[in-house]
């Protein structure tokens, strides 16, 4: 992380254990009344009033003790809800060692955490930060591992509900990482020797609310600029305008992995295109900030000749990425040893993908989880291409201020959730998107989307044909 | 409408009392509602007294009661004849591509000029009928407000008259079919204040939705009939330029010697098409054009207003209709020139006393930094496509009206599109902005411009970014083979038992 703070930051590699088979399944299915009496608890949206909670106080005892009720609360409820949805995949795809895995880890973190008796000395609140710690850097590279274990059940599932399992799987675990790393972060904060005054001290937990997305963009931008040095042997040069002295109050860990994944794209695609059109110099790359009310907007234009109308539906798809060649994509005979991604074998690109010092591109799904990264907190990411000529991207981040807005937890079926997710995509309202039932929306678009739902319902509802007497 | 109950040309004169009895309460009522709402929306009661158009009784509220003379017959008459209608709301419209039209002006010949007014004459009123049917399932209360029954009647005449028009068979045939044409053309160029005023009256009465595909259809439709029309008249206009010259006629005489043309004769034009438009010109005409309206509009001298910078594939051309394409390039850079003016107005106010010294002497008396930030157009040119990307730095769009700016009516936009009661015609042409004031704006340019290209297949996109400035795509496309993008009358409601 570039902006480091004073704790340990080992990132050890998933396991790759084989445990016999018997116990997995035998686990499944008779071990399952525990984790469904968690999973069918409400879960409570992350708000940015819990967040923010500690910002102007000192840290004290009774505020981590609460922090770390809170989590303890939640984290095994939204755990259980993970592992269930793997019980709803069809069995052959549950088979898959890769979703095999993950669901192992899952089931893993699940064990470890619902067992912690209530907490009430800090030693044993120290144990609970461990052992959450622990689990959040086992749980760091399952992303590769499942979109690995989808590719290889193309034929058994339907690309909508992979895309849907994956997304699911994507948002609850955002969900996960920031309660987990917001608790952690507090705890180590609590622990530290060096405590300014609380006026001054910058970092929440995880959120820093004085962060400078122009530094931050510049940073980030110089760093992607050597590892394109580093690939390539040439790389083109940017620069920023707008709106530079503006701050947001955002995590920094999400803005990074966003920025870094738009970033990549643009500088290899202005190479590729430079090396495709026989130009002399690389056109730099515009990077401009500008603040809105609340929002912090970024929009980064490329030349690299943009993204062809055909491709353009599939830019936010898992598993799909234009570097990567066509026959790896439809390799059907698969073993579990030779199964590759990218040409590459998984060990590699486990290796490869360790925060942002990966790939400079091709595992196909930088982009749909930059959007979902994005869309956590309420932003949007949309990007326009212009074919033959580049790419502008729109990024949108609403700072997390206490302030900011008002939510509403709405309860509805997966019928109505899906006309929800539609309306989404035209007007922002959805702030967290919480499971299959339950949506946290902005208060004010409340009405508005009521009155969209029942029309949407009227509109699809038919008469049954009297018979003809 | 309150004169119903003397009709005489009902077939039944039981039901025709009863139906009348009943429309007459409902009218009366609907009447009193819309008086109602007038008042409540009314602003520019002196303006609207004094416009004049050529139907009379269709701009004062206060006669809202004499809607049904201008056609002479009364809605409840016309209700039987509508079966005229369905005839004609049957067929398809035969949809045609750009590629089409200029193919059919490579070998003009008298026949295949002969055969583009049958096209023509047989079109329109296919065309017609499914937006005459559109107003008729408009809600009831719409269909009552004069300024629309005004378009609909006129829509009504217009498909009688076509309807009626004899088959073309000669040159002669031909040039009168013309006159009728463009007499139509210029009785129908009111129709889009019409629209404005009768939409911004309904918008409490109507859900916006329904209004704006009301309106979409309205429009694309008028577009393509006119589109139609215009390259009829166009290439007949040409080819009786080039047969003149052929036969060695001044530009005043000939049309008894021109009855028919000499066999074998045959021209090559292509009408209002161009098969090689280049978009940097056309940008920096309109730039040119949209620079000088706002220089004029607040007195500044030559060269203030924001510069615009052709970047990209500047070389690029493809085949379009070049007026509807400025249009749409119009729109955008009054719209953007209009922000950056607003957002950096102070920089104009501070510059006042050197303005003020150094008129007439051009941007170059400020010195070297241009007063406000350049609006930067990017053609981007494809195999299939081009887009063309206007960039401002004019602040961004207000977030509460960026919901609605593709919607034709809106509360926040009501008042503006009341700004039509001063406007008698408006042909959504570029030309036409020396008639009508730039600075009044309706609320409209941008909800045309995507009508304008969605025509033809294509799309405008707005990117706004709040506090710095609005990124707009216009993406058309460059081949000029994609079909008009015309719909029909929306399906035939099922009866059920």
């Amino acid at each position: 992380m570039l902006l480091a703070r004073a704790r340990p930051c080992v990132r050890p590699c998933v396991r790759l254990s084989s445990r016999p088979c018997a116990r997995r399944y035998s686990r499944a299915h008779y071990d399952e009344q525990l984790v469904y009496k968690f999973a069918s608890q409400k879960i409570n949206p992350v708000t940015v009033g819990q967040l923010l909670k500690y910002r102007r106080l000192p840290l004290s005892r009774e505020n981590i003790l609460d922090s770390v009720a809170y989590s303890q609360a939640e984290l095994p409820v939204r755990l259980a809800k993970r592992v269930i949805s793997f019980h709803n995949l069809p069995f052959i795809v549950g088979t898959n060692p890769h979703i095999a895995r993950v669901y192992e880890l899952y089931y893993d973190a699940f064990d470890r955490l619902h067992a912690f008796a209530p907490i009430a000395d800090l030693d044993a609140e120290w144990d609970f930060t461990c052992a959450l710690e622990r689990q959040t850097q086992m749980l760091a590279d399952v992303i590769p591992v499942i979109a690995q274990g989808f590719l290889e059940c193309k034929q058994y599932m339907p690309r909508e509900s992979r895309t849907a399992f994956i997304n699911d799987l994507i948002r609850s675990r955002i969900g996960l990482r920031v309660i987990g790393e917001q608790h952690v972060a507090l705890s180590y904060q609590f622990r530290s020797t060096h405590s300014p005054a609380a006026d001054d001290e910058p970092w929440v937990g995880a959120i820093h609310t004085k962060l400078r997305p122009a530094r931050m963009m510049e940073q980030y931008a110089s760093l992607v600029q050597n590892m394109c040095e580093m690939h390539y042997a040439t790389a083109p040069s940017y620069y920023l305008d707008g709106d530079v002295d503006e701050t947001i109050s955002y995590i920094p860990s999400h803005f990074e992995y966003i920025a870094c994944e738009l970033l990549k794209n643009a500088f290899r695609a202005t190479v590729d295109f430079t090396a495709k059109i026989n130009r002399s110099s690389h056109p730099p790359i515009q990077i401009t900030i500008t603040k809105g009310d609340g929002y912090v907007g970024v929009r980064i234009r490329d030349q690299g000749g943009g993204i062809s109308k055909e491709n353009m539906p599939n830019v936010f798809e898992y598993s799909w990425s234009s570097v990567m060649s066509a026959s790896s994509a439809d390799d059907s005979s698969l073993s579990a040893g030779a199964s590759t991604m990218a040409g590459m074998s998984l060990q590699t690109n486990l290796a490869l993908q360790q925060g942002v010092g990966g790939p400079i591109a091709g595992l196909g799904f930088g982009l749909p989880m930059a959007r979902l990264y994005a869309g956590y907190f309420g932003g949007s990411l949309d990007i326009v291409s212009m074919e033959g000529f580049g790419c502008d991207v729109f990024l949108k981040l609403r700072s997390i201020e206490g302030s900011a807005i008002r939510g509403v937890l709405i309860e509805c079926d997966p019928d109505a959730r899906e006309i929800l997710l539609q309306l989404n995509s035209k007007e922002k309202f959805i702030i967290e998107d919480l499971d299959s039932t339950h949506l946290f929306i902005t208060a004010s678009h409340l009405k508005r989307v009521q009155a969209a739902v029942d029309k949407e319902f009227e509109s699809t509802v038919y008469e049954v044909d009297q018979p003809a007497k | 409408m309150l004169r119903s109950t003397a009709c005489a040309s009902a077939p039944s004169k039981q039901s025709s009392r009863i139906v009348s009895n009943r429309m007459r309460r409902r009218l009366v009522s609907s009447v009193a509602n819309y008086q109602e709402s007038q008042q409540k929306l009314k602003t520019t009661t002196s303006a609207a007294a004094a416009l004049s158009t050529s139907s009379a009784s269709a701009a004062s509220a206060a006669h809202a009661r004499t809607v049904s003379v201008q056609s002479g017959r009364s809605l409840q008459q016309k209700f039987y004849e509508n079966r005229i209608l369905d005839r004609y709301t049957a067929q398809e419209p035969k949809k045609v591509t750009l590629r089409q039209l200029v193919l059919f002006g490579r070998q003009l010949t008298e026949d295949k000029l002969v055969a583009s007014a049958n096209y023509v004459r047989s079109e329109l009123p296919v065309r017609l009928a499914h937006r005459i049917s559109d107003f008729q399932f408009l809600p009831y209360i719409a269909g009552t407000n004069p300024h629309l029954k005004m378009v609909y009647d006129l829509y009504w005449r217009a498909f009688d008259e076509f309807r009626k028009f004899s088959p073309v068979k000669t040159l002669d045939d031909n040039r009168r079919f013309c006159d009728n044409v463009k007499k139509n053309l210029l009785e129908h160029s009111q129709v889009i204040p019409q629209l404005g005023m009768g939409v911004a009256e309904c918008a409490d009465l109507v859900a916006p939705d329904e209004i704006d595909r009301f309106m979409n259809q309205m429009l694309i439709s008028r577009i393509s009939r006119r589109t139609l029309a215009e390259q009829h008249i166009c290439l007949s206009e040409q080819y009786d330029d080039d047969l003149r010259a052929h036969l060695g006629l001044t530009a005043t005489e000939g049309y008894a010697q021109m009855a028919s043309a000499p066999r074998g004769f045959a021209t090559q034009r292509i009408g209002i098409v161009r098969a090689d438009c280049s978009v940097a010109q056309i940008v920096n005409e309109c730039a040119m054009h949209a620079a000088g309206l706002y220089e004029d509009a607040h007195h500044l001298p030559p060269g203030t207003a924001p510069q615009v910078i052709v970047e990209g594939h500047t070389d690029a051309t493809f085949m379009c209709i070049p007026a509807h394409f400025s249009y749409i390039i119009h729109e955008l850079l009054k719209n953007a020139m209009s922000h950056v003016m607003e957002r950096y107005a102070a920089r104009l106010e501070s510059d006042a006393a050197a303005l003020a010294a150094s008129s007439g002497r051009g941007a170059s008396a400020f010195g070297s930094e241009p007063l406000f930030p350049p609006i930067r157009v990017t053609v981007c040119s494809s195999h299939s496509d081009i887009v063309v990307r206007v960039s401002d730095q004019g602040g961004g769009i207000n977030p509460e009206v960026l919901p609605y700016i593709w919607s034709f009516t809106h509360p926040l936009k009501a008042k503006r599109l009341h700004n039509f009661h001063a406007v008698n015609r408006m042909e959504a042409r570029v030309n036409e902005a020396d008639a009508v004031a730039p600075l009044m704006s309706f609320g409209f340019g941008l909800p045309m411009s995507n009508v304008y290209a969605k025509y033809w297949g294509g799309s405008v996109n707005v990117h706004s970014l709040p506090g710095y400035g609005v990124d707009a795509y216009v993406q058309l496309p460059r081949l000029g083979n994609v079909v008009e993008n015309i719909s029909a009358r929306r399906p035939q409601v099922a009866t059920g038992v």
